[in-house]
Formats: structure tokens, C-alpha cells, sequence
């Protein structure tokens, strides 16, 4: 296993279009430490599988900054944390885009997303060709490790084969235990 | 295709769809309603940043068009998705059959899992009852469409018969509520934003009264309906010092002339009577009701009794939204 790569989420307003960070970054602060205490500890920690290899990713932020960047940020992830929504899937859908764009930014710097989709595959699109939607497929859980990832890349794969897009790759991430695999799959 | 205005377009869609994620995220007693609207901006920004490619083929439009209508089913809008299902299956023979399930699969599972969830929750709900005599009925409607607005909170539909039940049941600051989710949803329509700016001279709250001034602040940009309703709203506020009369002339010369588009003969007949009856109150002349509606061309309408020109109006050309 290589070095961990240290990643500061303020870092991702510099790597991709700040327009689609803002968004993502109170469900991070909220999605990634989780509840428990003892996981509560800067740096987070994640063993994210990339080209047959697993790289040691430490994820990162200093409040300061990122307020600096979005006030609200911090009173959002607060209320993302306390459970008053009906919708509390989308916090973990956003925290996996989040980390989606950590991925592309560490492994395949330079590439940026530029468009998001609603609901439907992939995610997040690194191509503008209005025929070709080559992008990153996302997807986020709170537990279920390696097994879990495993599934949701079998069920996922055949759909993302027939999109005709000449690049796809998948992006999949687990809270407990932290865990990410990105992953080429087409092109 | 102009690429910076298109990149920029779908970047704007992309960041107004997460913003609208993290609402929901965050939850709150709005949270629905402003994602929705959030969405449907969305699905309005798609639209516009399509319009910028230049001959588009066949599956670009496909693609974009399931993305918008994605945006109305992430904003808990059945009724707009089912419009667009009907436009994506107008494109069906332009594309292969295997593109065209592979394009559309996500939008059609998700659309007809709401397709499913909308039909028991409107059952028995006839708008008709909005005016039926029997108070049951109406109650009925007002139940059935709170429900199911409480499931979809962007159906500006349903936001519009709630407003109406509101309204009749004289119940303004309800119907205030109302008429503004459905503006908010679609703000290009005309016809609601004209019933927000006729509901401030039953509301008058601060807030309702701001809302007419800022519209009096772009009269050359409102639709002649917009601008004749909001005349006579400016026309009940006149506390008799003639002010709010000469802002109502203003605006109901604004509806005649308005650039947006021409009055409709039914709003031009409404829009006349109305001048008629300002230039004559400015004046300090006297001037019925009925004087101007048969001059007008509205003679009918003079034989109903105990209504103000506004009410008239209303009936006529704000029903049909």
C-alpha cells in the first residue's frame, strides 16, 4: 500500500467549478464523521481502490476556510446531522458526489466535472457533447463495506454499458468502515 | 454552438439542482416547496441551455429533454414529467428503439413510480367543486388537494386549486400562500402573477404591498393582464389622495401598450372600462360602472348586480390558469 495522500475539502474549490463544491461540502462534514465519537477525529481516513490498488486517502478541512467560502456551511451540516428530514438519502448522495470529485481531483488531476444529472446515470458529466454523456457514476452508503460496493458495481454496470458514452467510471463510497473504489469501467 | 453560454447554461442547471439536494438534505418545514422551486429552475435552465445548440440532433434532444424532465420529478412534480414523457415518446421513431429505452429507462421507472403514487391520492377530486353550492364538496376538494399537494409540493396545479378554494373561501392570507408557490414554480405565467397582484388589495400586508410596488417598478416589462390587475389592485389602495389613482392610470396604460404582448380583445374591453373609470375619477367626474362596462363593449356584465370591474375580471380572464 503506497503513502496516504492528505486531501483539504477547501482544496476542491480550487479543482473543480466552485458552482458544484458549495453544495457537497456540508453533507461531507456531516456524512463522514459520522455519529460516533470515537470515529468523530480529523484526518478521516479512507482506503479508496483505484487502477487494482489500494491508495490510503486522508480527507481533511479547516472550518475557517471552508466558512470562508459558503458562512452557512457549518449550521448545514448541523442541521444535516440532527435528522429533521424526511430526506436524509440525499445527504449521503451528496457527500458521495463530494468525494466523487475528491477522487477525479487526486487520481486524474485536471479532469472536472461539468454538469450534474438528476437522478440518472452517470452523475456527474465530464463531457459537454450533448451525445455523449461520459461521466461518473456515484453512489454513497452509510455501511455494508466491500460487499456492499461490490453489489451496487454489478447492478450498476450493465446500465452504464449501454449509455453510449465513450468514458464511464464508477464512484463508490461507504461511511462505516470509510472505504471508496473509482473505478473505470468503459472507454 | 456558442460552447461558453451552453457550458455555462448546464453549470448553472447542475449547481441550481444541488442547492436544491442540500435543501432537502437539511430538511425544514419549506424544505419541499424551495427545492422544488429550485428544480423546476432547473428544468427552465436546461431548457434555455439546449436553445443554444445549433441543429441539434435527435438523441441531444432526447438527452435534454430527460433531463428536464428529471428535474420535475426531483421536484415533486408529476404533472410537468408527464408532459415531457408525452415530448420524449413524440421523439421515439427519430431514434432507435435501443437508444431510446437506454436514454429514457431512469426517467420512465421513476415516472411511472410517481404516475402510481398520484392517481389514489386525487381521486375524487373535481375542480368543479370549487364552486359547487355544497359545502361538503368543496371541503372534500380542499382535503384531497392539501394531501395531495402535501406529497408534491411543486404540482403548481395543485398549488393553484388550493388557491382558488382559499379565495372563495375568503381566506387570504391562505390564498396569498398559495398563489405565490404557484408563481414561484412558474414564474413565466402570466395569469397567476396577475392573481398575486389582484389578491394585495384584500390582503394588504406590508409584504403583499411590497410585492405591488416592486411590480409597479417594472410595469414596462409586465404582461398586459399582470399590468390591468395590478391597476386595479393600485386603484382599491387609493387612501384618496389620488396617488395610488395616478399609479393605476399608469399601469393600466402600461397593459395596453405592454411590449410582452397585445391584450387579448377580452383584456383590451377590461383595460378600456378601467381607464374610462380612472381618467374620469382623476378628473373628479362621475362615472358608473355600468357607463363604462356598456361603453366598453361589456354591456352584459352590466346587468350583474353588486360587483366591483375587477371581480368581472376576474372571472373572465383568471379562471382558465
Amino acid at each position: 500500500m503506497s503513502e496516504a495522500k492528505v486531501y483539504a475539502l477547501e482544496q476542491l474549490y480550487q479543482d473543480q467549478h466552485p458552482d458544484l463544491v458549495i453544495d457537497t461540502i456540508p453533507a461531507l462534514l456531516a456524512w463522514i464523521p459520522g455519529t460516533s465519537k470515537a470515529k468523530r477525529r480529523a484526518p478521516f481516513r479512507f482506503s479508496v481502490g483505484w487502477q487494482a490498488q489500494s491508495h490510503q486517502v486522508d480527507v481533511r478541512w479547516t472550518l475557517a476556510e471552508l466558512s470562508r467560502r459558503d458562512p452557512g456551511v457549518e449550521a448545514s451540516a448541523a442541521r444535516m446531522l440532527s435528522g429533521m428530514t424526511p430526506h436524509r438519502e440525499h445527504v449521503t448522495q451528496l457527500a458521495a458526489y463530494g468525494l466523487a470529485m475528491v477522487a477525479l481531483s487526486i487520481f486524474l488531476p485536471g479532469r472536472r466535472v461539468l454538469q450534474y444529472r438528476c437522478n440518472r446515470a452517470p452523475d456527474l458529466l465530464l463531457s459537454l457533447d450533448p451525445t455523449d454523456p461520459s461521466g461518473v457514476e456515484v453512489s454513497g452508503r452509510a455501511r455494508g463495506g466491500n460487499p456492499e460496493l461490490d453489489r451496487i458495481h454489478a447492478e450498476k454496470l450493465p446500465g452504464l454499458l449501454r449509455l453510449g458514452a465513450s468514458e464511464v467510471w464508477l464512484s463508490l463510497w461507504c461511511a462505516s468502515p470509510r472505504l471508496g473504489r473509482h473505478v473505470k469501467v468503459l472507454g | 454552438m456558442n460552447e461558453p453560454t451552453y457550458e455555462m447554461g448546464l453549470r448553472s442547471a447542475s449547481a441550481l439542482k444541488l442547492r436544491a439536494t442540500r435543501l432537502l438534505a437539511e430538511g425544514g418545514p419549506e424544505a419541499g416547496l424551495e427545492a422544488a422551486i429550485l428544480f423546476h429552475d432547473a428544468a427552465r435552465a436546461e431548457h434555455r441551455a439546449f436553445q443554444v445548440l445549433e441543429a441539434p440532433s435527435a438523441l441531444a434532444r432526447l438527452r435534454s429533454l430527460v433531463e428536464v424532465g428529471a428535474c420535475y420529478l426531483a421536484g415533486f412534480d408529476p404533472w410537468s414529467a408527464a408532459d415531457i414523457w408525452g415530448a420524449l415518446l413524440q421523439l421515439k421513431p427519430l431514434v432507435s428503439a435501443d437508444v431510446f429505452d437506454a436514454q429514457t429507462a431512469d426517467f420512465r421507472a421513476r415516472f411511472e413510480l410517481e404516475s402510481k403514487a398520484v392517481k389514489p391520492l386525487i381521486r375524487g377530486m373535481h375542480p368543479s367543486a370549487l364552486t359547487s353550492p355544497s359545502l361538503t364538496a368543496r371541503r372534500t376538494l380542499r382535503q384531497t388537494c392539501a394531501r395531495a399537494r402535501n406529497r408534491f409540493p411543486g404540482a403548481s396545479n395543485l398549488w393553484w386549486i388550493e388557491y382558488r378554494c382559499a379565495y372563495e373561501a375568503q381566506d387570504w392570507a391562505k390564498a396569498w400562500t398559495a398563489i405565490s408557490a404557484v408563481c414561484r414554480l412558474d414564474p413565466e405565467r402570466e395569469t397567476p402573477l396577475a392573481m398575486r397582484a389582484e389578491l394585495v388589495a384584500h390582503l394588504r400586508t406590508p409584504a403583499a404591498l411590497t410585492f405591488a410596488d416592486a411590480l409597479l417598478a417594472r410595469l414596462p416589462d409586465l404582461g398586459p393582464q399582470v399590468a390591468l390587475f395590478l391597476s386595479f389592485t393600485l386603484a382599491a389602495l387609493d387612501n384618496g389622495d389620488r396617488t395610488r389613482l395616478t399609479q393605476a392610470l399608469e399601469a393600466v396604460r402600461a397593459a395596453a401598450e405592454s411590449p410582452r404582448r397585445p391584450p387579448t380583445a377580452e383584456e383590451s374591453r377590461y383595460i378600456r372600462a378601467h381607464a374610462l373609470m380612472l381618467n374620469a375619477w382623476l378628473e373628479g367626474k362621475a362615472m358608473s360602472l355600468e357607463d363604462a362596462l356598456y361603453r366598453t363593449g361589456l354591456g352584459r356584465q352590466a346587468l350583474v348586480n353588486d360587483v366591483e370591474l375587477s371581480d368581472l375580471a376576474r372571472s373572465e380572464l383568471g379562471q382558465a390558469a
